[in-house]
């Protein structure tokens, strides 16, 4: 799928393997959202530590679209301009909740061998 | 789920791009505007925003690449992109094109023809309602073999040759011992068809005459064209026959369709009956090969003309054909178990008391033969009835196979001397990076490209070779009128891909064993024919020859008989072309030919006169 981006020293991580497709649902469950508004919400909310480049993040949400768990609609944005905007559809709802129990079994999994260690 | 939302962005991908690109771009202009703004509420002027957002951004092109390579089916796409390079390349070379397209087009079209016969003489049901309920009865014991076994079998005595299966003849007083314990049937029928001089009054011409049970027209489903069809009132008194029913052909080509027809004398074999009613349109009997012209009650006098038949007295003359239709949802299995009990029944009590001659061991032999119930939706199509036709499709067969495979010697022939001029082109692909897969698949395009018009125009081929085919003896008394079908047509497209991937893929090796470096330094030097790809042409132009020599003999093998359908069978003639070369194998064979040469003389049903039938088999 996507390009992951490189990581750089300014306390930014690559964002890990698998898991840009839970990110972006999940941005997108609270409201319908544009292309960049879900950039900045992502670097917004892991405070400036994930940083998605729009090279990624187009390929993603092209690839959800594709696959029926990303729906899309045209809308004037507050400048008069067309602006598209990605909402989440069932399909993509019902494979959230599935990732998202997946990535805590993941985390929990981890955290035990961490603190087993 | 999954895969049917990839099917339907795979489509929308395919044929509403625009639409994606148009998304695309709103998108992509819509990040660099709000990104822009976001800067300049930082400070920036508005030319540096702009400028930072496009950075930032990675490249408005290298973006869309990314979104495109994720949505595109690459295989698809290549697919397309290989056709159309083909379809450039190949409306270049129009030479090349035209000789290869004709040439498939004669190989697939000659393949279409024959298969519309086959299809139409072996395959298509009977013209009549829910063919599938009905069943041939048949009696795996009788007929030459079983009489060969036995011996001094004083019985059966066959009206003529049979090879068995689905052609087996009864007596007559055993079919209406049989239709009196039909309950697993709605109805069973009985029918021969034999040639007999017909009369209108004024003109008297042979034709093929069906003696048939009264139930005949009722167990098959037919309804009359005009008048009515024959009914058990007509086949009440054995040796009496007072109406006839017309075949529609007939009625059509000596009365021209007249609809006063009915009650008019028609005599056949000096016998005077009423013509009663004319058969549906398309029904041509109940036989693949012989058609009959009218049809008889079965009952008709047995001197009236004929040597052997109709016999209704002798039990141990074998001369009727025996159909059935089942019950509405009725098994042929449980319907031959049925039957069975009630065959032996009659077996044991009736007939083995009248056996005279025989040991015990052979008594018991023919008390437990078994009646079998094979699938009637064609009507008669097995044994000797069929043979005529069956040997000569055979053959039709045989020689449009090799054609095909000539074809597709000489195109693979032609795309390989191409591809030795382009092994240039070819190694520069893969030095490029070309995969394998990239060349082979470029190829198998190409000769796609030449195989699609050359399928559309192997239609035209195929009625002109069906016009030909249709004159060879046995088949134009099958299939007088054979058509090109639908059927024939979507064939045609397959055989044509097929023929595409054979012929695509026989040049292939060679291809791939082009070496990039070698050819890429001789490109300048044209023709580098590697050896293993002039070994290859060789092998080719040595099995063109082969085939064309083949195809030569049993072309001069077939029109030497062509003359006259009296002589051994062109099947016979052939498997003697065919094996003259292993003479130990023609030698041990010679015997059996002998014995077909002779009996193929009765062989063909129109040259069946009981005079002539073939001793051996009596």
């Amino acid at each position: 799928m996507a390009r992951l981006p490189k990581g750089s020293d300014d306390g930014k991580l690559n964002i890990p393997q698998g898991t840009l497709e839970l990110l972006i649902l999940t941005i997108v469950r609270r409201e319908p959202l544009h292309g960049y508004g879900i950039a900045q919400r992502l670097k917004a909310l892991t405070r400036g530590t994930f940083e998605i480049n729009p090279g990624s993040l187009f390929p993603a949400l092209y690839a959800l679209e594709r696959d029926g768990k990303l729906r899309c609609e045209e809308r004037l944005s507050d400048n008069n301009r067309q602006a598209r905007y990605y909402t989440l559809t069932s399909v993509g709802r019902t494979q959230l909740e599935r990732e998202e129990q997946r990535w805590e079994r993941v985390t929990a999994a981890i955290a035990s061998v961490l603190q087993g260690a | 789920m999954t895969l049917l939302y990839r099917i339907r962005a795979l489509v929308r991908w395919l044929f509403r791009r625009d639409e994606i690109e148009r998304a695309l771009d709103t998108d992509l202009a819509d990040y660099i505007e709000r990104s822009a703004a976001e800067k300049m509420r930082a400070g920036m002027t508005e030319a540096e925003a702009r400028r930072a957002a496009r950075i930032e951004l990675g490249g408005v092109e290298q973006t869309k690449d990314s979104v495109r390579a994720t949505l595109s089916w690459p295989a698809i796409e290549n697919t397309v992109a290989d056709l159309g390079y083909a379809l450039r390349t190949l409306s270049r070379q129009k030479t090349f094109t035209t000789v290869a397209v004709l040439t498939l087009a004669v190989g697939i079209g000659v393949n279409v023809a024959i298969f519309s016969l086959t299809e139409q003489i072996l395959l298509r049901p009977l013209p009549v309602p829910e063919p599938d309920r009905l069943v041939n009865l048949t009696d795996p014991e009788t007929g030459p073999k079983s009489t060969g076994r036995m011996g001094t079998f004083p019985f059966p005595r066959f009206f003529s040759s049979d090879s068995g299966g689905n052609d087996t003849l009864f007596s007559y007083p055993m079919f209406r011992d049989l239709e009196r314990g039909q309950e697993p049937f709605v109805g069973l029928a009985a029918h021969v068809f034999h040639e007999a001089s017909i009369s209108t009054g004024e003109i008297t011409r042979s034709a093929i005459v069906a003696f048939v049970s009264g139930s005949y027209f009722s167990v098959l489903g037919v309804q009359p064209t005009l008048g009515r069809l024959l009914s058990p009132e007509d086949d009440r008194v054995d040796g009496q026959a007072q109406s006839v029913v017309l075949g529609h052909t007939y009625w059509q080509t000596e009365f021209g369709g007249d609809p006063d027809v009915l009650g008019q004398t028609l005599t056949v074999e000096k016998v005077p009956l009423t013509i009663v009613g004319v058969a549906p349109e398309g029904f041509h009997g109940t036989s693949v090969s012989a058609r009959p012209s009218v049809f008889v009650p079965i009952t008709f006098p047995s001197n009236a003309g004929f040597l052997d038949i109709p016999n209704h007295d002798g039990r141990d003359f074998y001369w009727v054909h025996l159909f059935a239709r089942l019950q509405p949802g009725g098994s042929r299995e449980g319907a031959a178990a049925a039957m069975n009990t009630l065959y032996r029944a009659i077996l044991n009590d009736v007939e083995a008391p009248l056996l005279v001659g025989v040991d015990e061991q052979q008594r018991d032999a023919f008390r437990l033969r078994p009646l079998a119930l094979e699938p009637g939706a064609r009507g008669r199509t097995g044994g000797r009835i069929l043979d005529p036709a069956r040997n000569s499709l055979e053959l039709l067969f045989a020689v449009s196979a090799v054609v095909l495979l000539l074809v597709c010697a000489n195109v693979a022939g032609l795309i390989l001397l191409r591809a030795t001029t382009r092994s240039g082109e070819i190694a520069l692909r893969a030095s490029l990076g070309a995969t394998r897969m990239r060349i082979v698949s470029l190829q198998l395009a190409e000769s796609l490209v030449l195989a699609l018009p050359a399928a559309i125009l192997s239609l035209p081929v195929a009625w002109v070779a069906l016009r030909g085919a249709s004159r060879v003896p046995g088949i134009a008394a099958a299939a007088p009128d054979v058509s090109l079908s639908t059927a024939a047509a979507l064939v045609a497209i397959g055989v044509a891909v097929v023929t595409a991937l054979v012929v695509g893929l026989l040049p292939v090796r060679g291809m791939l064993r082009i070496k990039p470096g070698n050819a890429l330094q001789a490109f300048g030097a044209r023709h580098t024919t590697t050896k293993s790809v002039a070994r290859f042409r060789t092998a080719l132009a040595t099995a063109q020859v082969a085939l064309s020599m083949a195809l030569t003999s049993i072309r001069s093998s077939c029109s030497r008989p062509a003359a006259g359908m009296d002589g051994p069978s062109t099947q016979t003639r052939v498997s003697c072309v065919a094996s003259k070369k292993r003479s130990r194998r023609f030698r041990a064979c010679l015997p059996w030919l002998r014995r077909q040469a002779r009996c193929s003389r009765s062989e063909d049903f129109s040259a069946t006169r009981p005079s002539r039938v073939c001793q051996e088999k009596r």
